[in-house]
């Protein structure tokens, strides 16, 4: 199966007069892509914008050559498609097996045997087989957001859109879930957004930074890290010349800055190359 | 050693396991077949990998993803609960799973369906019960609000107002217009048996009880085909509002609404509902996906 590619060109989607994405350009190939962002910076328009459920102002979106304002190329990309909404509610009252299994009559998985047997397996993948015919009522809000990961999972989806999948996940099963998603990404195009920078670069191969609507950041998370290299530095207090400070312990401050004062730079981190991606005016941009 | 009941292995049934006692060819010969149930076809591998005679003949006759496929339905079936009641009578009369399943399961459907159920209830022992208007009145009243209680349905039976899971459904490949007619006939036929009963207990006279139906056709298909262009909840405000405004003018006009529920009356919103049948057939057909 030949991975899906994703070509966002000059994309802008305003709501309300407020602009969520300007003049975005991105091309996303295989492999498992990381949209970080504060919130606000337009993360969600952009996973909606490739999953089909939101259209553009101007620009286009094309998925493995699928232009998705026509109605024929939404339709390619959806029978292809996994989708996680960031916001929505499920359905309380069902079973899990019966909102993934209605899912899957949504996502025309047909006969019923396979059907049946592809609800049983996304189940058993995100750790709920012991609970398929609990209310969704029943569950944890991190058992509720595995509920919504099985059910994008129908179908081995050639394309993965995940908004916030590791939302209310403790540790542990965040971690079992990106090492998951880093092997289905062997073979498919997988794109998650997150507010956990810290360890994402271990999974993922390429990293989008948005904010304020726009890209400031696309590349490899070494990259990424790079950008802060020379401006990342410690410091007793918070430095009036840094960019952004915070403590990072009882007695020291991290700073990000233009260029970090002679003899006390630090070694970047992925936070300190993401920083970087949001102050530096001279963030790349794809 | 078996039971009685195992002993039909057969049956595509999977509470039981295969026949027991069948030479080992004759099971490969009946897994071979190209008409076995996955489930059944599991448990004659089962059966077969628990000898070592079985192992050799299932290893030339079978790949290990087939193995692996079949488990994976039989694990499936095995989990799946079952059915509920509505569903397997909708099943037994020849719906396809798949639609019993969005019809009976839709999670938008529950307030859309209990909504759309008190409204008529509600309406029709309102109207029942009313005896300060004339025995016509009454009866025009009835007439002209039934056919807007499925309306209510049908603008409550998708959207992202009352449908928990609308963008997770946008996304998938469903055909949209489908799902609404799917949704929408669900609705329609709960809530046109209780407003039938309610046009009987209002007394009047006995086409009362039902000339409200093709009207109710008819906005209700007005409502579908438009939902493309405008989303349901304002087509069927916008038909809903054009119904109350057509009655309010032929009222106006004829000197009473009784006219709009009339033979000529009925005819049009006969024809009305074909056309907007006609229109929804062919929005299916050139665009299967639309946005609403």
């Amino acid at each position: 199966m030949a991975p899906v590619t994703i070509e966002v060109g000059n994309v802008s989607r305003a709501f309300g007069g407020r602009d969520a994405l300007v003049d975005v350009t991105v091309v996303l190939g295989g492999g498992l892509t990381a949209v970080i962002g504060p919130n606000g910076s337009g993360k969600t328009t952009l996973l909606r914008l490739l999953a089909t459920t939101e259209r553009a102002d101007r620009g286009s979106v094309r998925v493995s050559g699928h232009d998705t304002s026509d109605p024929s190329g939404r339709l390619a990309v959806r029978r292809a498609l996994g989708y996680l909404t960031q916001t929505e509610s499920l359905p309380l009252r069902m079973t899990v097996h019966q909102y993934v299994e209605y899912v899957a009559v949504l996502k025309e998985i047909e006969p019923r045997a396979w059907r049946l047997a592809e609800v049983a397996r996304c189940i058993d993948t995100v750790g709920l087989g012991g609970r398929m015919h609990d209310r969704i009522r029943n569950l944890s809000g991190g058992m509720r957001r595995r509920v919504g990961l099985a059910q994008a999972l129908l179908g081995n989806p050639a394309l993965l859109i995940l908004d916030e999948p590791d939302a209310a996940l403790d540790p542990e099963t965040r971690r079992l879930m990106l090492a998951d998603l880093a092997e289905r990404s062997r073979n498919s195009t997988v794109v998650v957004s997150t507010h956990h920078t810290g360890d994402i670069g271990r999974w993922c191969d390429r990293i989008v930074v948005l904010s304020g609507g726009r890209i400031r950041f696309t590349g490899p998370p070494g990259h990424l890290r790079d950008l802060a290299r020379g401006r990342v530095w410690r410091a007793a207090e918070p430095d009036p010349e840094a960019w952004h400070c915070w403590q990072d312990s009882p007695t020291t401050w991290r700073c990000v800055g233009a260029s970090a004062p002679d003899g006390v730079g630090a070694e970047p981190t992925l936070d300190d190359g993401y920083l970087t991606a949001l102050w530096s005016p001279r963030a790349t941009r794809p | 050693m078996t039971s009685e009941h195992d002993a039909g292995g057969t049956d595509p049934d999977v509470t039981g396991p295969p026949e027991i006692g069948r030479p080992e060819t004759e099971l490969v010969r009946i897994w071979r077949s190209a008409n076995v149930d996955p489930a059944l076809e599991y448990r004659i591998e089962e059966t077969l990998v628990s000898t070592v005679s079985g192992r050799e003949a299932l290893g030339r006759s079978v790949s290990a993803e087939r193995l692996e496929v079949n488990r994976l339905i039989v694990m499936g079936l095995a989990a799946a609960p079952r059915r509920g009641r509505l569903e397997r009578l909708l099943v037994r009369l020849g719906v396809s799973d798949s639609v019993a399943r969005l019809a009976t399961a839709t999670p938008a459907l529950r307030a859309a369906w209990l909504l759309a159920t008190a409204l008529a209830l509600l309406f029709a022992l309102a109207t029942a019960s009313n005896s300060t208007a004339s025995g016509l009145d009454r009866v025009i009243v009835y007439l002209t609000i039934a056919p807007l209680v499925p309306l209510a349905g049908v603008a409550l039976a998708f959207g992202t107002a009352v449908d928990p899971v609308h963008e997770t459904t946008v996304a998938t490949p469903i055909d949209r217009s489908r799902l609404l007619l799917i949704r929408t006939m669900t609705i329609l036929v709960t809530s046109i048996a209780i407003l039938v009963v309610g046009g009987a207990l209002m007394g009047g006279p006995a086409v009362a009880a039902v000339a409200w139906l093709l009207p109710a056709l008819a906005v209700t298909s007005g409502a579908i085909a438009l939902s493309p262009r405008l989303g349901p909840q304002r087509a069927a405000a916008t038909v809903g509002a054009v119904w109350i405004l057509v009655v309010l003018l032929v009222g106006s006009v004829s000197g009473h609404s009784a006219a709009v529920f009339a033979p000529a009356g009925q005819a049009f919103w006969l024809v009305l509902a074909g056309v907007a049948a006609i229109l929804v057939d062919r929005q299916r057909r050139h665009s299967r996906y639309f946005e609403a």
